[in-house]
């Protein structure tokens, strides 16, 4: 049964499928992130288009530094409190690219589908 | 800054049900405390909420502390080939020792017995990796036998005059009830963090118990030869546990490899193979293997490992 968000208008399946690579590349980009960041910046970047549940993106950053996509270290900052940042592995980057790919090429393969007369 | 109550119960609950190793757990739990110190006071600060509210709002963001701890558990449980072979190996060494006759041989046999223990002491303190709860379970092999043996002995199941003189009777007695100290300190240990493991540490018992019990001069050659399938079936069982990532199919697979592992061994026995014997055998196995999940367990914070763990300005629960 496919679930759909009624505020967001997309399925929570195909967000799950790519979170991964969203996650990777703004990790990428960043150079080095924590977790609360990653979350605000994917909703504020997508235009709060993607709202990711903070009880998803921990895990799966835990899941990408599990597999070594990603790596973290912890950070003291001025306050005393301890963040965890990441940033993304040579293998990671292997992942990502390899990924991304693969998203193009399926969504020009989409559009040929959809828009024929416009690709 | 101190997490507030309302928190530091959520991350209690996380806590409870991550099932992982104290290393890992301070980090899951560590982060997330972060994740609420930033979002309460970016919640009080920019929406001027209260700190209850800001809380509550919080802790509804983050979600189920059980489906935040079952995909935790997910993301970190999952083994590497190198650890699904290492946890296999125990049960290859068993499978090699029946196979060649070799257990009877005293050097080999406390050669790969001392491996064993090594292994199975070295990594229970450093961590207790989910791979090493096989070679737990061979290292206390000869707790199960001496207590087999001394069953037998009271109860005449090795036949009139077992041989033992009251003396050596007292000793395996007393070495007994060691052993047997040790392994209710250690399973309650392993059952704090999480009943699977304990319960992939007794996952070989059935087939050795059954092997132990065919032993006698008639039925050994059997038992050497009904051994080894279903030895190297738990070696493919522990190797899949470990590359499993969810609770339910790690349960399965111990349920399925465990059961089908005594069924192979007690089918080829001389006196196996009755419908009824088979049944009795399953029901036992499932027994064991999932009376850990019944066990009362009271689940305390873990001593720090010293690794990857974040230090001061926090209360993490």
């Amino acid at each position: 049964m496919r679930r759909t968000s009624g505020s967001t208008g997309y399925s929570r399946e195909l967000l799950r499928g790519n979170t991964d690579s969203l996650l990777l590349f703004l990790i990428a980009e960043q150079g080095r992130i924590h977790g609360y960041q990653l979350i605000k910046e994917a909703s504020s970047r997508s235009g709060g288009y993607f709202r990711f549940r903070e009880g998803t993106i921990y895990p799966a950053l835990h899941k990408l530094e599990a597999e070594g996509l990603v790596e973290g270290q912890w950070q003291t900052q001025a306050g005393g409190q301890q963040r965890r940042y990441y940033r993304i592995t040579p293998k990671g980057r292997e992942a990502l690219e390899r990924r991304l790919s693969m998203w193009f090429s399926f969504a020009r393969a989409m559009q040929l589908v959809i828009s024929p007369q416009s690709s | 800054m101190k997490a507030s109550g309302s928190i530091e119960g959520y991350l209690r609950q996380i806590r409870i049900r991550l099932h992982l190793d104290p290393g890992t757990e301070s980090r899951v739990v560590g982060e997330l405390a972060t994740y609420f110190e930033e979002k309460t006071a970016e919640l009080e600060s920019v929406e001027g909420l209260d700190p209850r509210s800001a809380e509550q709002a919080a802790i509804r963001a983050m979600g189920p502390p059980r489906d935040v701890a079952r995909l935790m558990y997910e993301a970190h449980s999952r083994g590497s080939w190198l650890e699904a072979l290492l946890a296999c190996q125990p049960h290859l060494f068993f499978a090699a020792l029946c196979a060649t006759h070799l257990w009877s041989r005293p050097l080999p046999c406390a050669g790969l017995y001392l491996i064993t223990l090594f292994v199975s002491y070295s990594r229970w303190r450093r961590g207790r990796p989910a791979w090493v709860f096989p070679w737990i379970g061979y290292a206390f092999a000869p707790l199960l036998a001496g207590g087999l043996f001394l069953y037998g002995e009271a109860g005449g199941l090795f036949g009139a005059g077992g041989g033992a003189t009251p003396g050596v009777f007292v000793l395996l007695l007393c070495l007994c009830a060691a052993g047997l100290w040790l392994f209710l300190a250690a399973a309650a240990r392993a059952l704090r963090r999480d009943w699977l493991l304990l319960s992939l540490w007794m996952l070989p018992w059935p087939v050795l118990a059954l092997w132990l019990l065919n032993l006698d001069g008639t039925t050994q050659a059997s038992a050497d030869a009904a051994a080894v399938p279903a030895v190297l079936l738990l070696a493919g069982t522990a190797a899949l546990f470990l590359r499993v990532r969810s609770r339910l199919h790690r349960g399965a697979v111990l349920a399925v490899g465990g059961v089908t592992a005594a069924l192979v061994m007690a089918a080829q026995l001389p006196a196996g193979g009755g419908f009824g014997l088979l049944v009795r055998t399953s029901a036992v196995v499932l027994a064991l293997l999932f009376l850990p999940a019944l066990l009362p367990v009271t689940r305390g914070a873990h001593a720090p490992s010293g690794q990857e763990e974040p230090q001061g300005g926090r209360s993490a629960g």
